[in-house]
């Protein structure tokens, strides 16, 4: 996550002629977070006019703590990661709670408009086993989409565009293409509008 | 153009606690609970309500979903507002500097 921060700013600061928009998925969100705190962040991100963060891990996820748990089928699911490959790094840098690396301030300059964009689903809109489980891992920490708490996601700075109905993979039904094109729309009209006088 | 975010209207809005939200999780379930979040985001105030509107802006979808400021962050987006404003006002436009 560290390094990917890194990767963020670096290319942030090679990219500064022209405004950027920022658009990030899931654990795409944190990394951009731990980006805002590198310590030429205000630099790297002079030139970004907006953030579109969708269904973004920006405070962990309470799922990575289970997946590390000594519950029997976490177990088996880590066994699953090493044998694909994978380190578990990145369930420990996705830790929910105190003392885990993302549960820290959010540093968004003030000229940087976040939208969010994050999933509502009631337990009968989730269409696949695993997304009914994850739902209820996290059910005694309130709402949430299978990865997030909501309220967490409700916490967040600026706006958000709640899904009704939809995942944390924005599922079952969701069209991100339009959605993402419409939320493009809404950030060219809305800064042109600002940056630009009108008639 | 008013560019200014209903502070009065938004300073009334309080979005349900974490806490507030899980009690009534542990009481009337998980779905009522989800939906009652949902509502508030929905009921909360729109930056569209206290200020115009980009024209065009198809960003209101047709479904149900809509945007909003939550009450802790009204000020810091009326903030970047402003800054986006005092940027128009400060630095000339394309059409100036030709």
């Amino acid at each position: 996550m560290k390094q990917n921060a890194r990767i963020i700013c670096d290319w942030l600061l090679a990219h500064h002629e022209q405004p950027v928009i920022l658009a990030s998925l899931s654990k795409g969100g944190a990394d951009v977070k731990m980006a805002l705190a590198e310590p030429n962040a205000a630099e790297a991100f002079k030139n970004v006019a907006a953030w579109i963060n969708l269904c973004g891990i920006l405070n962990g996820t309470p799922m990575a703590e289970w997946l590390l748990s000594r519950n029997p089928a976490a177990l088996l699911n880590r066994l699953y990661y090493t044998l694909r490959g994978q380190g578990l790094g990145f369930l420990r840098d996705l830790g929910y709670g105190p003392g885990r690396p993302l549960n820290c301030e959010l540093q968004l300059p003030q000229h940087i408009l976040m939208v969010t964009i994050a999933g509502f689903p009631l337990h009968e809109h989730l269409s696949s086993a695993l997304a009914r489980r994850c739902h209820r891992r996290l059910t005694h920490l309130g709402p949430n989409d299978g990865s997030l708490v909501l309220s967490d996601v409700c916490a967040l700075p600026d706006l958000l565009y709640p899904i009704w109905g939809a995942d944390h993979y924005l599922r079952p039904k969701t069209d991100v293409n339009q959605l993402v094109l419409s939320v493009l729309q809404y950030l060219d009209e809305e800064l042109q509008w600002h940056l630009c006088p009108q008639p | 153009m008013n560019t200014q975010v209903t502070p009065a209207l938004l300073e009334r809005w309080v979005l349900p606690t974490a806490g507030k939200i899980q009690e009534i999780a542990t009481r009337e379930g998980i779905d009522a609970a989800t939906t009652q979040l949902y509502q508030s985001v929905l009921d909360s105030p729109s930056r569209e309500g206290g200020r115009q509107k980009p024209p065009s802006s198809s960003f209101l979808a047709p479904s149900t979903v809509r945007i909003r400021v939550p009450e802790r962050t009204a000020a810091s987006c009326a903030n970047k507002l402003s800054d986006l404003d005092a940027r128009r006002g400060s630095s000339p436009s394309p059409a100036e500097e030709h």
